[in-house]
């Protein structure tokens, strides 16, 4: 589904993945991360993500648990020793900081999740053809040449099923040959096709000129570059919060308190903000649906 | 002053002894559609590249090219490349970019025009294409019409004076390739622009060109105004070019022979029309109705099938059940993504129904094994090229053999390639054989296993009328000596001239099933030119020009 965050700016898309990830790096707290977790997975929610964050969540949830398992394994800092691993000490202090990094971890893949939704190739492409833009070209080609391959094995596959060569059956060696014909004949063909499709660059002059345009289908309204400004200074907020160790866990070389301060409440507010920005922009276009009629 | 010329111009590819195009002459003035016709190999497309200087072979070239008075050497590079546009026959492999608003403005961006001004072509160019609905979409989920359409407007966008289009709608069926000729039909009269377009349907292409040229062996064998081409083929009886005309031109002639020198023939339904109503005392003879053997067994059985790609997807196959009898020729036809090929690849058990069965000789498919599978039926798929795993002919047809564990190799493969007539092709490179060649290689191999059904999908797809004449013979060869043939094709003509039963897929079910005579006779619309002049006239109603000469007793004149 396209949210309300699909129809902006690629560039405030981009901005927004960009301080999320900054700031959930510098507010190493389990509260907040716990808090962002939720949040993004809600937003993943709202994409209509919800098969691939049903499939990928149990990946996430292992990976999270490796970090708390071996973080203590291999730090031994940390001033309260629960007990000793094969002589070694395993302290409390190393287990909330595993913890911490997991839910970190766990985190950012969930935002990933949402990235992968919402920049689609084409709004990649707007964004890196600036910078680059025969990189950008190159990318392209490449981004589809890639199921166009698959799609031609699978073709290929099903005559030669019928003409009883099959790389799935026979012994190894069998197969191994059979697959390696197959790869051959793919290659042949594509290369093939692909001297049409350099032909076809050719009669529409690409190497013409030096200087390639890029078209903008995007335009930055004002309204994007409020949202920039509201993100930038977000952001900005946070970070010099995190620097001054407001919300983030002391945990080194003494386990800290997780009860917040008044300031941390403060920031816990600037980061929810921040981290529900695509929730928010919805609810608005939700509202003004609804007063609109 | 002519807007092109081309003058003495002889072209020769590095590696070959002959000449690709020999002594070629030719004046193109502004504004006019021009059609090239011919067999393929017969130098259409090196004209054309000549003039496309980017895409200009490597080889020898003599005599002079001039666009604009001026030869083409003199102009910039860029320039050329944005007045000249070309659009090639494959529409998948011209297609560069994933979506379609980013194919559109490839060219643009590689000439370096500003945003604003692209946004604005863009703008004018989708709207006159009708491309809105699709812009954002990717562009492998369009079809071969649409595809293509794209790739015009892409080129357009460019604001070519000059237009070529190299076999356009070879790949395209007959719906999308008429939508296709139109826009090149308005462009042409609306906006003045000169286009070449090579093409071998010419059926659809007599009215709106200005000019034709059928060349042959690399010279140009009939140049002219559409109506008196037709009417040179037909006086010197040309067997090279006879299979282009189309089929009311030729009942014109034969009909009423004394009026060749006249220079009128009707080329389309609506002249063709007009003529029928002058034509008084043709009856036709009662044809006895063919006896038809009462018990006949069937060999392929489709019953209640249903099918879908995906779990969430909608039903490309429901209920679908169709039997072929022993020595049938079975057309089943469509339009576009009604199912065909995903029937094909039922029958062929590629697929697997998700209900029902499919039977052979009243077995179900699954309980045979895979090998015997292959021996009892021949798959021929839209790529003729997917066949080959091998390099040449021969190889590929060793390996079959040692695969089946057959005997006689040697021996079988003597037989039948000279039976095909494409002896002299067993040890070519596969990729460098002619589109009907690679057809008939496909079709020894299946043959090869002396299968008792094949089963062909789009056989005609981008072959000349006289490859494809050629082909039909072979397969009217085999189906004369036994064969059980299953076709599917969107070549209504092909289907009337070949088949003797036709099947009408629509909704994922077989809607009409009879002898194609009956089938295409009730059509409105999807039926043959000559069907559609002599319905509701005053002659009787015939579908194929063997038939009218068959069954139409004309009055001697006196």
């Amino acid at each position: 589904m396209e949210t309300s965050l699909h129809h902006h700016h690629p560039f405030i898309n981009l901005l927004y993945y960009g301080c999320v990830g900054v700031l959930l790096m510098v507010f190493l707290h389990p509260i907040f991360l716990l808090t962002a977790i939720l949040l993004l997975a809600m937003v993943n929610l709202l994409h209509g993500n919800k098969e691939k964050l049903k499939k990928s969540f149990p990946y996430f949830i292992f990976m999270g648990l490796m970090v708390i398992v071996l973080n203590p394994i291999f730090v031994r800092k940390g001033a309260t020793i629960l007990f000793y691993f094969r002589n070694n000490p395993v302290t409390l202090e190393a287990i909330v900081y595993g913890m911490v990094m997991a839910f970190m971890l766990i985190s950012i893949l969930v935002l990933f999740l949402s990235f992968n939704h919402v920049i689609n190739s084409r709004k990649f492409m707007f964004l890196f053809s600036k910078v680059w833009p025969q990189l950008a070209l190159l990318l392209m080609l490449t981004i589809r040449f890639v199921p166009l391959f698959i799609r031609r094995w699978r073709e290929l596959y099903e005559v030669q099923k019928v003409r009883n060569h099959s790389i799935s059956q026979g012994s190894i060696r069998m197969r191994a040959s059979a697959g390696m014909l197959y790869m051959q004949k793919l290659l042949t063909w594509s290369l093939e096709e692909a001297l049409q499709s350099a032909e076809s660059m050719k009669a529409r002059g690409f190497g013409l000129s030096k200087k390639r345009t890029a078209y903008q289908a995007f335009q930055m309204t004002r309204r994007d570059w409020g949202m920039v400004v509201l993100l930038g200074v977000l952001t900005v907020i946070g970070i010099v919060g995190a620097k001054q160790k407001h919300g983030v866990l002391p945990i080194y070389p003494q386990l800290g308190s997780f009860s917040f301060s008044s300031t941390d409440w403060l920031y816990y507010g600037v980061f929810f903000l921040l981290v529900s920005f695509p929730l928010i922009l919805e609810g608005g276009e939700q509202i003004r649906w609804h007063l609109s009629k | 002053m002519a807007f092109i010329e081309i003058e003495n111009v002889c072209f020769q590819y590095p590696d070959s002894t002959d000449r690709a195009l020999h002594d070629l002459s030719l004046e193109i003035e502004e504004g006019e559609f021009i059609v090239v016709a011919g067999p393929s190999g017969c130098g259409k497309t090196t004209f054309l590249k000549l003039l496309k200087t980017e895409l200009t072979p490597v080889g020898e070239l003599s005599g002079h090219v001039r666009y604009k008075e001026k030869p083409l050497e003199s102009f910039a590079e860029k320039k050329l490349s944005q007045e000249i546009g070309y659009v090639f026959q494959n529409p998948e492999n011209q297609i560069l970019m994933e979506d379609v608003l980013s194919e559109l403005v490839f060219g643009l961006e590689n000439h370096g025009i500003d945003s604003d001004e692209m946004r604005q072509r863009v703008a004018e160019m989708v709207h006159f294409f009708g491309l809105g609905p699709m812009l954002h979409a990717d562009t492998h989920t369009l079809s071969g019409g649409q595809k293509q359409l794209v790739n015009l407007a892409s080129v357009l966008l460019l604001r070519p004076k000059l237009l070529l289009l190299d076999e356009p709608t070879s790949q395209l069926d007959p719906l999308q390739a008429k939508e296709l000729l139109q826009f090149l039909q308005r462009l042409n009269e609306e906006f003045g622009m000169t286009i070449i377009l090579v093409e071998h349907r010419l059926e659809d292409v007599f009215l709106i060109a200005d000019q034709i040229l059928l060349m042959s062996d690399g010279g140009i064998e009939y140049n002219g105004e559409p109506k008196s081409v037709i009417q040179q083929v037909w006086l010197k009886d040309d067997d090279r070019f006879l299979a282009y005309l189309p089929s009311v031109s030729k009942l014109f002639y034969l009909i009423e022979p004394e009026k060749i020198h006249t220079g009128e023939v009707p080329v389309t339904v609506k002249e063709a029309h007009k003529w029928l109503k002058r034509l008084r005392g043709i009856d036709g003879l009662e044809m006895a109705a063919s006896t038809e053997p009462a018990e006949k067994n069937a060999v392929l059985q489709c019953k209640q099938i249903h099918f879908k790609y995906s779990k969430e997807g909608n039903f490309v196959l429901k209920n679908l059940s169709f039997t072929a009898f022993e020595g049938d020729f079975l057309a089943i036809v469509g339009g576009n993504g009604s199912g065909k090929s995903t029937l094909l690849k039922c029958c062929t058990h590629i697929v697997k129904p998700i209900k029902g069965a499919v039977y052979l000789n009243h077995k179900k498919l699954k309980t045979y094994k895979k090998e015997n599978l292959a021996g009892q039926m021949g798959y021929l798929p839209q790529n003729p090229l997917l066949c080959f795993m091998a390099e040449t002919l021969e190889e590929e047809l060793t390996n079959l053999s040692q695969r089946l564990k057959l005997t006689d190799t040697k021996q079988r493969i003597d037989s039948l390639t000279t039976q095909l007539g494409i002896h002299h092709i067993l040890h070519k490179h596969i990729h460098d054989c002619s589109g009907g060649e690679q057809q008939k290689a496909a079709l020894a191999l299946l043959l090869f296993t002396e299968p008792r059904v094949l089963l062909i999908d789009e056989p005609t797809k981008g072959m000349d009328p006289v490859s494809k004449l050629q082909f039909a013979n072979l397969l009217k060869e085999l189906h004369h000596n036994g064969m059980t043939i299953i076709m599917v094709t969107h070549d209504i003509e092909f289907a009337a001239n070949h088949a003797n039963r036709c099947l009408l897929l629509f909704d994922g079910m077989i809607t009409v099933d009879g002898p194609t005579e009956q089938v295409l006779k009730g059509n409105y619309f999807y039926t043959t030119a000559l069907n559609r002049v002599t319905r509701d006239s005053c002659v009787p109603e015939v579908l194929t020009l063997e038939e009218a000469c068959r069954t139409w007793r004309v009055p001697v004149q006196s």
